[in-house]
Order: structure tokens, then sequence, then C-alpha cells
């Protein structure tokens, strides 16, 4: 059963995962097509961020929505997982990078780190705690 | 923290879906919570007291 706070939640995420999936088309082929240098570059490179800084968002509003404590706490494992995964994968390449590693990572590998992480643990949570039948 | 949430629930005859729609969680909070796995929020352990009509106590119990 989803709460109504998750069900909010869940379909504003999915608007804001598509209007990443767009604007992320949309500057890549901008900038792809019209090679924009200085503040224009950068501008298009920001502008993919703009949906995934409105995902936290929303899922800060959901946490304090949330009136199952349980769930919330959930989410804030699988977050943490999502966090750390990250943060392990910008650690692991930058230490590489210190001793002149020239070697490429694929692009936003931190960002499918993270959400790789966080689906990973609740997959994890739900296959080690199943549901007793009634 | 032990509790006897399931005795409770199944003296009332209901099924873990019927206490976590009475209580407005889910069926996942209510199993985690009859096995021991997670402690509730003050909030929610006055929620379980007032719909069984007892104390916070009588239905949870510190271990040490």
């Amino acid at each position: 059963m989803k709460s109504p706070a998750s069900r909010a939640y869940m379909k504003r995420s999915y608007s804001a995962l598509a209007c990443y999936f767009v604007i992320l088309f949309a500057t890549y082929t901008i900038v792809d097509r019209m090679h924009p240098v200085g503040w224009k570059l950068y501008a298009c490179a920001a502008l993919p961020f703009l949906p995934l800084l409105t995902t936290f968002l929303l899922t800060a509003a959901y946490l304090k929505a949330e009136r199952d404590d349980f769930k919330r706490e959930l989410v804030m494992r699988c977050l943490l997982w999502g966090a750390g995964a990250s943060l392990s994968v910008s650690q692991f390449t930058g230490f590489l990078r210190i001793f002149g590693w020239q070697g490429r990572t694929p692009p936003f590998m931190e960002l499918f780190a993270f959400c790789g992480a966080a689906v990973a643990a609740k997959i994890t949570y739900r296959i080690a705690n199943p549901l007793p039948a009634e | 923290m032990k509790n006897r949430l399931r005795v409770l629930r199944a003296e009332r005859n209901w099924s873990q879906a019927d206490l976590a729609d009475r209580l407005e969680v889910s069926r996942q909070s209510v199993n985690a919570i009859e096995t021991g796995k997670y402690d509730p929020s003050l909030p929610l352990a006055f929620r379980i007291a007032r719909l069984f009509s007892t104390s916070i106590e009588a239905i949870f119990s510190d271990e040490a």
C-alpha cells in the first residue's frame, strides 16, 4: 500500500525525471551542433542539473509529508546507500587522477552509482524481509 | 524492544493489512514492528495504544 505522500512523490519524481531526459537530450543536441563556449557552455551543462535538484527538493518534501515513520526511515537508508556509492565512485576516480590516471569513466557515473545503489538497497531489503502471507 | 502487537491483533482477528489500514501506515511497517525490526516513533506508539484502548507500556516493554 502506498501512502498518499508516496503516491504524490512518485508522480512528481517521474515528471522531474522525464524533464531531466528532455533537457539532457536538448542541451546535448545544442552543444553538439552549435559548439557554444564560455558561459553559454556552462549554462548548458548546468541546465540538466535543475530537474535533479528538483528531485532532491521533492524528496525533502516527501520526507516531511510522509506519516509512515518506517517508510521514511527506509527511504533515508536507501538514499544513504546511494550517496555512499556515489561518493565512493567519485573518491576512487579522484584518487586515481591525483596519480596521473588518464583513463575515462563513463559520463554521469556518480549519478548511475547513486540510483543503482539506492534501488539495490530497496530490493535487498524487500528480499531480506519478505512479508508473510495472510 | 519487545511488543505484544501480534497478540493484540490476533485477539481481534485482524490481519496485518487491517491493522495497517487502521494505523494509516504500510503493512511493511506493521510487520517490521511485530518482528522487532523497527521500534515505532512516539506518535505511532500512541496511535497504536489508542487503537487498542490501552497504554503504551501494556504493548511495548524494554528488553533491558
